[in-house]
């Protein structure tokens, strides 16, 4: 088992578990002898824990909840309301939104495109540099659904196109 | 109703679209089934994001409120259920939204229990962590504290994806985001989170003591470091 696979495993099991016992025992036996992804699995599972610390049981809420979620809603039921103020308010949050992504994603390729190109990378950034960006989403998102930084990019591509 | 014409045996149990239809007539009972129906549901989801029982029925209340003024807007057809869950999820991100966020978090913040927590679980091979389940008040404390540092949709996809393994496009869906705020949103959720764990391993690195607990048979807990 490579570095590579040993990492690809380690972050489908800070999600959801480990479960297939050869492929726990491979990782168990490369996690012994490389330092490096000993320390990397360290913050995942350290990630995990935590995040699974904060899960709560499944409880019955003070019975008297019900009784007053009712009044609440009764008192309600006499005031008027105005959806239309709340139209604009969702309305300028919309156009703040879209300006902030559109600032972020012109950044964002600015540095990325700045920064080195890895060979086999070139395709998605020249179709990106023509402003062709189906087929630089395309590029990005092929066979492949970990969070990565292209899918990522990726990802800005997309949400700048549905947003225009 | 007055004018009921349904037989007895749908009478008895309404369903949710009934119970829509007459809400929306004006039956201030028929809101109520719906209220004792899911409020626990609710309840419950509200406990994904906070331990406290008052924040629970804060938002409970706020969820069926909501739910309430925009009954109109449920189609027919479609889940009651899964509609008031998206109303519910959104009075939790709100109520993330409104709480004061932690501008830094060291390993000075936590309480002496919580860093012995810490530094107990860290002496041990990181294999040995994944496979760890039980569940830890002082995991659950130290979890709290960092979580508080992220931003408001950080920690709303980090609890939802990575905890509670729900997938991007159920995130969207629930959320009201493309797939692709979704995931732009986890990956910079996991790289906040990850470079404060990082800084926190560093400053933890175990004691020889703690290591010797975590190896040795079981000691008493609160000795000195
Ligand atoms: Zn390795």
């Amino acid at each position: 088992m490579t570095c590579r696979d040993v990492r690809r495993h380690l972050m489908a099991w800070a999600r959801i578990g480990a479960e297939d016992r050869a492929e726990r025992e491979a990782v168990r036996a490369h996690l012994r002898q490389c330092p490096s992804c000993e320390e990397e699995a360290r913050l995942w599972a350290l990630r995990r824990m935590l995040l699974q610390a904060t899960r709560t049981d499944v409880v019955d809420p003070d019975p008297s909840l019900y009784a007053r979620v009712s009044a609440q809603v009764r008192r309600q039921r006499a005031r008027p309301v105005f959806p239309f103020w709340e139209a604009v308010r969702a309305f300028s949050a919309s156009i703040a939104l879209t300006a902030t992504i559109v600032l972020i994603l012109l950044v964002g390729v600015n540095i990325y495109v700045h920064q080195q190109i890895p060979s086999g990378r070139r395709d998605f950034v020249s179709a990106l540099m023509e402003r062709n960006f189906s087929e630089a989403e395309r590029l990005v998102f092929a066979g492949e659904e970990e969070l990565n930084q292209d899918s990522v990019l990726g990802a800005l591509v997309a949400e700048s196109r549905e947003s225009r | 109703m007055v004018a009921e014409t349904r037989n007895s045996a749908s009478e008895l149990v309404p369903d949710d679209e009934e119970l829509v239809e007459r809400s929306l007539a004006g039956d201030a009972e028929a809101f109520e089934v719906l209220v004792k129906r899911y409020g626990r549901t609710v309840y419950n989801v509200a406990g994904r994001f906070f331990r406290q029982p008052e924040m629970r029925e804060d938002i409970t209340q706020e969820t069926f409120l909501k739910a309430y003024q925009a009954l109109h807007t449920y189609r027919r057809g479609a889940s009651f259920e899964r509609w008031l869950m998206k109303i519910a999820v959104n009075a939790c991100y709100d109520e993330l939204r409104r709480m004061k966020r932690r501008r830094e978090f060291s390993l000075a913040d936590l309480a002496e229990d919580e860093r012995v927590w810490l530094e107990e679980a860290l002496a041990k091979p990181a294999f040995e962590l994944f496979e760890q389940q039980q569940q830890s008040e002082d995991a659950a404390a130290v979890a709290e504290k960092l979580l508080a540092t992220l931003s408001p949709e950080d920690r709303l996809v980090m609890l939802l994806y990575e905890r509670d393994g729900l997938s991007t496009a159920e995130i969207g869906d629930l959320m009201g985001w493309s797939r692709s705020k979704v995931k732009i949103r986890l990956f910079r959720a996991r790289r906040a989170l990850d470079k404060r764990l990082r800084r926190l391993l560093r400053a933890a690195r175990p004691t020889s003591a703690a290591k010797a607990r975590a190896e040795g048979p079981p000691s008493r807990r609160a000795e000195g470091r």
